[in-house]
């Protein structure tokens, strides 16, 4: 009985979980961006406005290279050992940051 | 603690460590922070099954701290640490609700394991994104929170069929 209960709560936590990542990922983008660093916003760009461009933020002696073009934005190049950042490719979900946990930076659509 | 028992702990720390070694070596299957497979949460789950929470939480602190040691960086320890005590805590306490409900004596079957694991898994990633957001001090982190709690049941179930398998094998000398 008890082990139905333990079974019943992870369904629920699954299937609530899937809904709510799908919901996530499939939001729309936003137009103002936010790069923050711990809790201070490094820079904060309009990307409908937003010139072709690409800049680095430093986090001690790594970096993220960040690249801006066509109105879209992405990590290119970062110094991570996981470089999952750079893998998330196009920030394209307003409540899904592009996120690099090694260097403490979060690109995200400011609200 | 005998020495019969130090010694176990020990063979399973080292081979925790090197399942947590090996694993790093691989790239991450699916690009979002945190994602893996957690394949030292199979030793965690054979731990949970056989030792008592005292020298489980031992062998999973000797294990994050050499992990971090060999392979991480402060940071990186700090997640895994949160995660760490979280599945431990969430492991333990299904085993006591789960022994509760059990005549004393019997020993649990293959689908404790499973659940303990799965448990343990989803448990992890919450005390993992809780760290994150302590350490990187913004919420932001908390949007892959449903992400990893999905991938934690999948990684879980894997890792628990293994854990399972694993404590077919395993004498209890």
């Amino acid at each position: 009985m008890r082990k139905k209960i333990v079974w019943c709560c992870i369904g629920v936590v699954f299937v609530v979980s899937s809904v709510w990542s799908f919901l996530i990922v499939c939001s729309p983008p936003g137009h103002r961006v936010e790069i923050v660093q711990k809790d201070v916003v490094v820079k904060s760009i309009d990307l409908d406005h937003a010139k072709n461009e690409e800049f680095v933020v430093y986090y001690g002696e790594s970096s993220n290279t960040i690249h801006i073009e066509d109105g879209e934005i992405w990590v290119s190049q970062a110094q991570c050992p996981d470089h999952i950042c750079m893998k998330m490719g196009k920030l394209s979900s307003e409540n899904l940051p592009i996120v690099c946990l090694p260097n403490h930076l979060i690109i995200r659509f400011a609200e | 603690m005998s020495p019969k028992k130090m010694t176990q702990l020990s063979l399973l720390t080292a081979a925790a460590l090197i399942l947590y070694l090996v694993e790093l070596q691989f790239p991450a299957p699916i690009p979002v922070p945190g994602i893996k497979l957690g394949l030292a949460n199979i030793i965690t789950v054979v731990a949970v099954e056989r030792f008592r929470v005292r020298e489980t939480a031992l062998l999973v602190a000797v294990r994050v701290i050499l992990g971090a040691f060999f392979a991480g960086s402060v940071s990186t320890f700090l997640f895994s640490a949160g995660g760490a005590v979280c599945c431990l805590c969430g492991m333990s306490a299904l085993k006591r609700f789960l022994s509760a409900g059990r005549t004393s004596g019997s020993r649990s079957g293959y689908k404790n394991l499973v659940l303990y694991s799965v448990t343990g898994a989803v448990f992890h990633n919450i005390g993992q994104i809780s760290a994150a957001v302590l350490v990187m001090r913004n919420p932001g982190v908390l949007a892959y929170l449903p992400v990893l709690m999905v991938t934690g049941c999948v990684a879980g179930l894997f890792t628990g069929v293994c854990a399972g398998e694993v404590e077919k094998r395993l004498p209890y000398v």
